[in-house]
């Protein structure tokens, strides 16, 4: 790609303002956290149970991802049945669609007097809102088609001709589809997972409207951020420190283990 | 006793029509240039591609008649295949890759270690092999785990597409008298396909040229 | 040579057909599963509208179009002397002004990034570099507000004084009243750096596109490297560039926290810029979600409804564009 070598100054020196704008966010609340806050505010306990409860929610939400995931992306990328373009587009909706619209969509249907909610309460007397079942079901919404997508995609380039010698091997669907073409797509699955698995930490604008910020019971660690801007933004900085640390955490990791394998 | 396939492929907006027979026994050699319609031919047998009319028989067993809807699935049909560009699983190792058809069979884990061990051995490969990746391999190498592949299920129809691209000079003779050795001792139907006429003549008893 | 077999072929194309499977019981089994697990999600998707119109319907009957167009939105005292009135004008201006000055702030980074990364940055950097933008993409959204809040938000109001006292006379950048925090201003900076990784990333697929052949031929002519990226691969990136942009706007539209923290909310259509007023949509829903009774809440549904719409048309844009782009 890069034959030509020389380079123009201005740009660079443009890029190079561009690029410390776009982490900028990241390194200054680096630099303007009481660092000596940290250990207080870890102490405090409606901390510690929505850091607690931040982890355990967002690896449940991206299990699940996973689980309803794949198949819809492996429907997606191989059925030939008509409209399925559409229903692709359908899939891609929440992703551009605001949270919160999602989280108060969730509660329409779920709430106590919604149009499925109602009938839940009324035979089994469950009642969904304002638990922590929501908050993992309003993080799945949010999440999912992050990993439909990146999935999807990798299933679309596999070589179906691997697929077709494993069908004259008299291998059946469900084993081709184990041990052929969800090796292949390893990367991207796991790619997919983390992508979900951010996207679930971070959650925030459906959780609120559908599962509420209840300390120790429904309080993400995004909600804590909320809650204590009003208090002291200061911790509220030191929060986001937090949460930063584990998002970058395990992506840094995952990316160094597995997103440079080439999915050839 | 003989393969039989009479009918009419459709791929797009193109039609082939077919007349072929085979007799058992026979090694049946197609050349014909690139983008002739070989490998068609070979897929249709196999039953990757339906035929759109006409039929498909075996030992007069139908594989494929569209107008009485009898269909075998590819992994029904008895049917070794070695494809143009092998298609060997990437992730996984020799043994994996020879025993695949047998463990999708439901054959236990060590009877299928064991015949795979035993087909690696008859078609040149060194056991110490099987726990490479095939990637690993070199061209030849792999030439013959794909055939070892197709072998190991005992298929009564082997067709090969291309068997000597990708592989290089010096092992192309040793790749030559083992394939020559294998289709003389099989009983069953050998299709084999290639754009290039020596290969096809030193191996098949009979040859076919298309344009 | 000739054998008594016939054959007759023609061009093959290459091609893989699906042919109808017949299946064992654990096969069909799987297929159902993933079948019934699609439609599943669809069915959960395609409902959204479904309840969000279902119960904002009410709304819509009560209040017309001036649920639309007025911009008043008061829960009322539940009695005949102060009946409640829902518009969401107010908010629905101020998501617009707010994502259009976000994203016209960071289109121009964002291409000046992406021709960075793509043709001058040597590999390691730009993998480095690359991969950084993947990870700022995935930052959550609060912590983009409390830092905008807390760090970015004194710096944007030396701005806003700045551009207040020399154009102050554009009505735009007019203030009723020299307060310059909380304001649609300080909202759009901060939501510029917040799509900028999204539209860097897709402006940079779209100029990986460009036809090497051309850039090739212009340097042959004797163009400057910025003299053939102007020339080929500007125009070529434009209606790529613009579905980029377009995408980056329907994340700032539905951005909530993040402007509720910087954005003084109040219903008023306020299209002073500088002026510490305004607000949108989705942190509208979720600052009022809290104390809302029955009926507000209807009323907020029916907002999230024209939101979801106003996004959708966004999206369809975006998709439409650069589809068009591609085809080329």
């Amino acid at each position: 790609m890069r034959k030509i070598k020389r380079l123009s100054w201005p740009i660079i020196a443009m890029a190079g303002f561009a690029l410390v704008f776009i982490a900028l966010p990241l390194v200054s609340v680096l630099f303007r956290t009481p660092w000596s806050d940290i250990s207080d505010l870890l102490s405090v306990r409606q901390i510690r149970q929505a850091v607690w409860i931040s982890l355990y929610t967002s690896l449940i939400s991206a299990l699940l991802c996973v689980l309803f995931g794949v198949p819809l992306a492996w429907f997606l990328a191989r059925s030939e049945m008509r409209g399925i373009k559409l229903l692709r587009a359908i899939c891609i909706t929440p992703m551009v669609l605001p949270p919160v619209v999602g989280g108060i969509a969730l509660l329409s249907a779920f709430g106590r007097r919604g149009l499925l909610g109602q009938w839940l309460y009324d035979w089994w007397g469950v009642s969904l809102p304002f638990t922590r079942t929501a908050v993992v079901m309003a993080q799945v919404f949010v999440a999912i088609p992050f990993l439909v997508l990146a999935l999807e995609s990798s299933f679309r380039q596999l070589d179906t001709g691997l697929e077709d010698a494993a069908r004259t091997l008299g291998a059946s669907p469900m084993r081709i589809f184990f041990t052929v073409v969800l090796p292949s797509s390893t990367p991207a699955l796991i790619a997919g997972f983390v992508l979900a698995w951010a996207r679930s930490l971070g959650e925030f604008g459906a959780s609120i409207t559908f599962a509420g910020s209840f300390p120790g019971k429904t309080q993400t660690l995004p909600m804590a951020v909320y809650e204590y801007i009003s208090i002291d933004y200061r911790q509220s900085l030191v929060l986001s420190l937090i949460l930063i640390a584990i998002s970058v955490a395990v992506l840094g990791a995952m990316r160094g283990q597995w997103m440079r394998t080439d999915p050839s | 006793m003989t393969l039989s396939l009479v009918g009419t492929v459709r791929r797009g907006s193109f039609f082939h029509n077919i007349d072929l027979r085979v007799e058992r026994g026979e090694v049946f050699g197609i050349v014909g240039r690139n983008g002739a319609g070989k490998s068609t031919l070979l897929h249709t047998i196999a039953g990757l591609i339906g035929l759109s009319d006409g039929e498909l028989s075996v030992n007069g067993t139908v594989w494929d008649n569209p107008s009485s809807h009898t269909w075998l699935e590819p992994g029904e049909r008895s049917c070794g295949v070695v494809f143009q560009d092998l298609r060997l699983f990437p992730r996984m190792t020799v043994m994996q890759n020879i025993s695949f058809g047998l463990r999708s069979r439901g054959i236990a884990q060590h009877e299928a270690t064991d015949r795979a061990t035993v087909m690696m051995q008859s078609v040149g490969l060194d056991v110490s092999y099987s726990s490479r990746n095939v990637q690993q391999l070199s061209g030849g190498e792999r030439q013959r785990v794909a055939l070892a592949r197709a072998l190991v299920l005992q298929p009564e129809v082997l067709l090969l597409d291309e068997p000597f691209t990708g592989v290089d000079q010096h092992s192309l003779g040793g790749l030559r008298n083992l394939l020559k050795e294998v289709v003389a001792e099989f009983s069953g139907y050998v299709v084999l396909v290639s754009h290039n006429q020596t290969d096809i003549e030193t191996i098949s008893s009979r040859t076919l040229m298309i344009q | 040579m000739q054998a008594d077999a016939e054959l007759e072929v023609s061009i093959d194309i290459p091609e893989h057909r699906k042919l109808q499977v017949t299946q064992g019981t654990p096969d069909r089994i799987f297929r159902y599963i993933i079948t019934t697990g699609a439609y599943f999600s669809l069915a959960v998707l395609a409902m959204i509208a479904g309840f969000l119109l279902y119960r904002g319907f009410q709304i819509f009957s009560d209040f017309g179009l001036g649920f639309i167009t007025g911009a008043k939105w008061d829960a009322g005292s539940g009695d005949e002397t102060a009946p409640a009135v829902f518009g969401v004008a107010a908010m629905l201006v101020g998501s617009l002004v707010i994502a259009i000055m976000a994203i016209a702030i960071a289109l121009p980074f964002a291409v000046i990034s992406a021709l960075f990364l793509e043709y001058y940055a040597p590999l390691a950097i730009r993998r480095f570099l690359i991969s950084i933008l993947d990870l700022v993409a995935a930052i959550p959204s609060v912590i983009y507000g409390i830092w905008g809040y807390a760090i970015l938000m004194p710096h944007v109001v030396g701005w806003s004084k700045s551009l207040n006292s020399w154009f102050g006379w554009f009505p735009l950048f007019d203030v009723p009243a020299p307060i310059f925090d909380r304001s649609p201003f300080v909202a759009g900076v901060l939501l510029a750096l917040m799509v900028l990784p999204i539209t860097t990333s897709v402006a940079r697929e779209v100029y990986s596109q460009a036809p090497r052949d051309q850039i090739d031929a212009a340097y042959g002519l004797g163009a400057t490297k910025w003299g053939a990226l102007r020339t080929v691969v500007l125009p070529f990136g434009k209606s790529g560039l613009i579905g980029g942009a377009m995408l980056g706007l329907g994340r700032a539209l539905g951005e909530t926290i993040a402007v509720y923290l910087v954005l003084n909310l109040v219903f008023k259509i306020n299209l002073q810029v500088l002026a510490s007023a305004g607000g949108n949509v989705a942190s509208m829903i979720a600052t009022r979600f809290g104390e809302a009774g029955p009926y507000e809440l209807r009323a907020l549904m029916a907002a999230g409804l024209v939101l979801f719409l106003l996004t959708l048309v966004v999206n369809a844009l975006a998709t439409l564009i650069v589809n068009r782009s591609k085809v080329q």
